[in-house]
């Protein structure tokens, strides 16, 4: 019964990095860049849930819209005044642009916030679930995850606006000659990014401890499971997302929690140099 | 990304550090390339213009000059100095190592940090361990790295872009990871104290061995650059399907140009580990090592030879100001600044010291 | 030019197929290529000219068939290789080395010492009249000029089969026949010249044979002016 249990654990995890490696992806797949600031939205996200609940006592539930909301607009506006102006440039200056983000954010928490680890003590303790003992924040946070990741993806098939941001991602080119304004498809994809970014930190920082470099483990792992789902698929990366969560969960269970780190980055390097188009095929 | 760690290497004394490239900028050189670039017929005689060999000239009177200033340096400055100087080298190493993959082929490598960290500790171990003496040490440490760019270089190198940077940002994550769990050699996350150098002249031989590493690296640079062989580097980054279609093997080329980087980062290592005395995992593989590098080159002009050269020394004084002005907000600024580099400055200082006409524009910079 | 030399084909493509995802790109393509003479493929759009040029040179893989050039296989070559053995191409739209000059375009292509490399690149330079941009960059020149360039680096690598693809698209009439010069100048030296391109009249002109690809497969093969009376090739192009 063990072993299920560190299995079930390892899914209900996997659902929050499904939705945030989601972000990273829509953002990959629009503007073809990798934004390296990702993971310090989410850290801000996080600290914001924390900083809501800490100062005001804001019920966490309730702050991980509003943290989402503030993200979104962060987001927007990142995305006016900086990421736009090196949309389709040499792939160094996207990189070194968010890389140069990511560490003024950090830079950023780490004085407003200092290095030590936070917590939110919600929904502490464990259920009782078809004789597997579950904790009952893993079990929340997989539960908003699959219905936030569930939205997205009704938003991206159904909607008008997420056609065009599919249309953007699969032929940029061709979707401005189709009318779709792809500016403002690009901006509304940076904005949805750093929103889902920010409601996966607050439910990290409702399960682990948050700290200003947390945003750094969880990029690899999104990476990881952008290469295993296969760029630009939804579900392939949800079930990529998943997959990473168990395997990791296992190699803690089994080995250490030291190897369990480096599953994700040994997931990703493997599948790129044995199938260099990811392992559901990258349009490229 | 990890930004911890960000101070250590750039932060400086009050000291100004040389200006290695100083005396080039300085150089008057008359017969600039006209800057229209149409219906100027010049006279088709010579293939190289004058200035192109006085430049030459002019590099090799410079890098004298600044290399004979650094040797003696030591015998009049203090240690702080000394060892602030060591930094600019190291910085120099980097970029200029990190500029002959990257700069010139444009396959972004993320990792730079990751040879640093594994010629670290292999340097440090060898030294612990007391194998061999210490100089060997450096050169196996170099050795090393270079054999695993080779390994490593051979699958990664095909792939395109970002796939290339991510693999090798997963890849120093790895060996972190590696050096961090095998605690029977590496000792862990618990790190490894080397014998502290308590003689001056013991202790400067770090600062001559990385003096010694940053003339190659800077003669190297120059040899490649002014190569065909470099050419061939530029037109992988310009078009890689039109260069291999004209009968260029680039494979061949990307991974001498991975090898021939990967040599610099892995001697650094392990320099700056018997220099510092102490060396973990979290230091020296942190992706910053990586990210100094790059900002570095594209601060001086990512591609060219000078580029990095000037990126170093300029990036380390301002480094230098910051920090004594709020130790606190050092990360915040360094990130800053970085964005402001690639918006506002994407050529350089190179590019803009070229459109001021105080550098003649020539690929030979 | 209207004499056929009949020797041993330089080029054999036996049997070639190419499927992207559902797009059947090439069908069994069988056909020979005669030394010292212009084979031009023609045919509509989407025809799979491309395909074939970029099979030939290795950029693409077949799916399966044969591909000999002197006799010896090159279906399952890299690019490089090809090239190294005497096939040399042309893009559709230029693909010059953008950060690099004219001069450096050629040289570094080039064969054999810097200096013959160096001397070589001078000389193209001055048989297109080039020499004065010699240090400009190749992205600031004109299309024009950019084709006549990306001409002579062809020579550098001294290919004895030239694979054209489009050259004379989006060039103005003189620029046209500066370019016809060179390939005129390359048969008198013994090459042999594939090109395609949809200047029907300059393609009935100069090539000696004639090659239509239609949905991916040959159906004619032969004089121009036995192509141009072919009834198939009437309906390829005017047919529906």
């Amino acid at each position: 019964m063990d072993l299920l249990q560190v299995v079930v654990s390892g899914l209900l995890l996997g659902g929050v990095y499904a939705l945030f490696a989601a972000g990273l992806n829509m953002i990959f797949g629009v503007m073809r860049l990798i934004n390296l600031a990702h993971g310090e939205l989410m850290m801000i996200g996080a600290y914001l849930t924390f900083a809501l609940y800490a100062a005001w006592n804001v019920n966490p539930l309730l702050a991980t819209p509003i943290a989402a909301v503030l993200l979104f607009g962060l987001g927007l506006l990142l995305q006016q005044f900086l990421v736009e102006r090196v949309v389709g440039q040499p792939l160094l200056s996207s990189l070194l642009l968010t890389f140069g983000l990511s560490t003024l954010l950090q830079g950023i928490a780490l004085n407003r916030f200092t290095a030590n680890f936070r917590s939110i003590p919600y929904l502490s303790g464990s259920v009782d679930l078809f004789g597997l003992n579950i904790s009952r924040s893993r079990l929340v946070a997989f539960a908003i995850a699959l219905l936030v990741s569930g939205a997205t993806y009704a938003f991206l098939r159904v909607s008008r606006f997420g056609k065009a941001i599919r249309a953007t991602s699969q032929q940029a080119d061709v979707a401005q000659v189709c009318g779709i304004n792809v500016q403002q498809v690009r901006l509304i994809t940076f904005g949805l990014g750093a929103g889902l970014a920010s409601i996966a930190g607050s439910l990290v920082a409702m399960i682990f401890s948050i700290y200003p470099e947390m945003g750094t483990m969880f990029i690899g792992k999104a990476f990881a499971i952008i290469v295993l789902g296969g760029l630009g698929s939804f579900v392939g990366a949800f079930a990529g997302a998943l997959g990473l969560g168990v395997a990791e969960t296992l190699a803690a269970y089994w080995i250490d929690t030291q190897i369990a780190q480096g599953v994700s980055y040994a997931v990703l390097v493997t599948v790129l140099v044995l199938r260099p188009s990811g392992l559901f095929g990258i349009r490229e | 990304m990890s930004g911890s760690n960000a101070g250590d290497v750039f932060r400086l004394s009050s000291t100004p550090a040389p200006m290695p490239q100083g005396g080039v900028i300085e150089t008057p050189l008359p017969e600039r390339e006209s800057d229209a670039p149409f219906g100027t017929p010049q006279q088709a005689s010579k293939p190289l213009p004058a200035w192109e060999h006085r430049l030459g000239w002019a590099y090799t009177v410079v890098l004298a000059v600044v290399t004979i200033g650094l040797i003696i340096l030591p015998s009049r400055a203090n240690d702080y100095s000394v060892s602030l100087t060591l930094t600019v080298l190291l910085t120099i190493c980097m970029a200029s190592s990190w500029n002959l993959i990257s700069g010139f082929t444009g396959y972004v490598s993320f990792g730079h940090a990751g040879f640093f960290g594994i010629g670290a500790y292999t340097g440090a171990l060898l030294i612990y361990y007391d194998v061999v003496h210490w100089a060997l040490a450096m050169l196996l440490a170099g050795l090393m790295t270079t054999a695993i760019a080779l390994v490593i270089g051979y699958p990664t190198l095909r792939l395109r872009g970002p796939y290339f940077a991510i693999t090798m940002l997963g890849l120093t994550e790895l060996a972190r990871i590696i050096v961090t769990s095998w605690e029977s050699l590496t000792f862990g996350g618990r790190g490894v104290y080397l014998p502290i150098l308590y003689e001056r002249s013991e202790w400067l031989t770090n600062y001559y061995a990385m003096l010694i590493l940053t003339v190659t690296v800077v003669l190297l640079s120059y040899a490649v650059g002014t190569s065909r062989f470099g050419l061939r580097l530029f037109s992988i980054r310009d078009d890689e399907g039109a260069a291999q279609a004209m009968g260029i093997d680039t494979t061949r080329h990307k991974l001498a140009a991975f090898a021939l980087s990967s040599f610099f980062p892995g001697v650094a290592g392990a320099i700056y580990a018997r220099h510092t005395g102490y060396i973990d995992p979290l230091a020296f593989f942190a992706v910053i090592w990586s990210i100094r590098a790059i900002a570095t080159s594209i601060l001086g002009g990512q591609g060219t030879i000078l580029g990095p050269i000037i990126g170093a020394v300029v990036l380390t004084l301002v480094s230098e100001q910051v920090w004594a002005l709020d130790p606190n907000a050092y990360q915040m600024i360094f990130g800053g600044l970085i964005v402001l580099v690639v918006l506002f400055m994407p050529g350089g200082l190179i590019a803009l010291l070229q459109r001021l006409a105080w550098l003649p524009r020539s690929r030979r910079l | 030019m209207s004499s056929t030399v009949s020797s041993a084909p330089i080029l054999v493509i036996a049997n070639v197929s190419k499927r992207f995802g559902g797009l059947q790109a090439l069908t069994d393509v069988s056909l020979t290529i005669k030394p010292g003479q212009i084979t031009g493929v023609i045919g509509p759009n989407g025809s799979g000219k491309s395909t074939l040029f970029n099979t030939v040179t290795g950029i693409v893989q077949t799916d399966s068939g044969h591909i000999r050039f002197r006799d010896v296989e090159i279906s399952h070559a890299a690019p490089d290789h090809i090239n190294r053995l005497g096939i040399g191409r042309t893009f559709q739209l230029t693909r010059l080395f953008g950060q690099m000059t004219a001069f450096e375009n050629l040289v570094v292509v080039g064969r054999g010492s810097r200096a013959e490399a160096r001397e070589r690149a001078e000389q193209l330079l001055d048989l297109v009249s080039l020499r004065h941009l010699q240090d400009e960059y190749a992205a600031n020149l004109s299309y024009g000029q950019q084709k006549l360039v990306e001409f002579i680096r062809l020579m550098m690598t001294d290919p004895s089969l030239v694979m054209l693809d489009e050259p004379f698209a989006g060039v103005n009439p003189t620029m046209e026949r500066r370019l016809l010069e060179q390939i005129e100048r390359w048969l008198e030296n013994g090459m042999t010249v594939v090109v395609t391109d949809h200047e029907m009249k300059i393609m009935m002109d100069i090539c000696h044979e004639l090659v239509v690809l239609d949905y991916g497969e040959v159906i004619a093969h032969g004089e121009p002016s036995a192509v141009r009376a072919d009834p198939r090739v009437m309906e390829a192009y005017f047919g529906r």
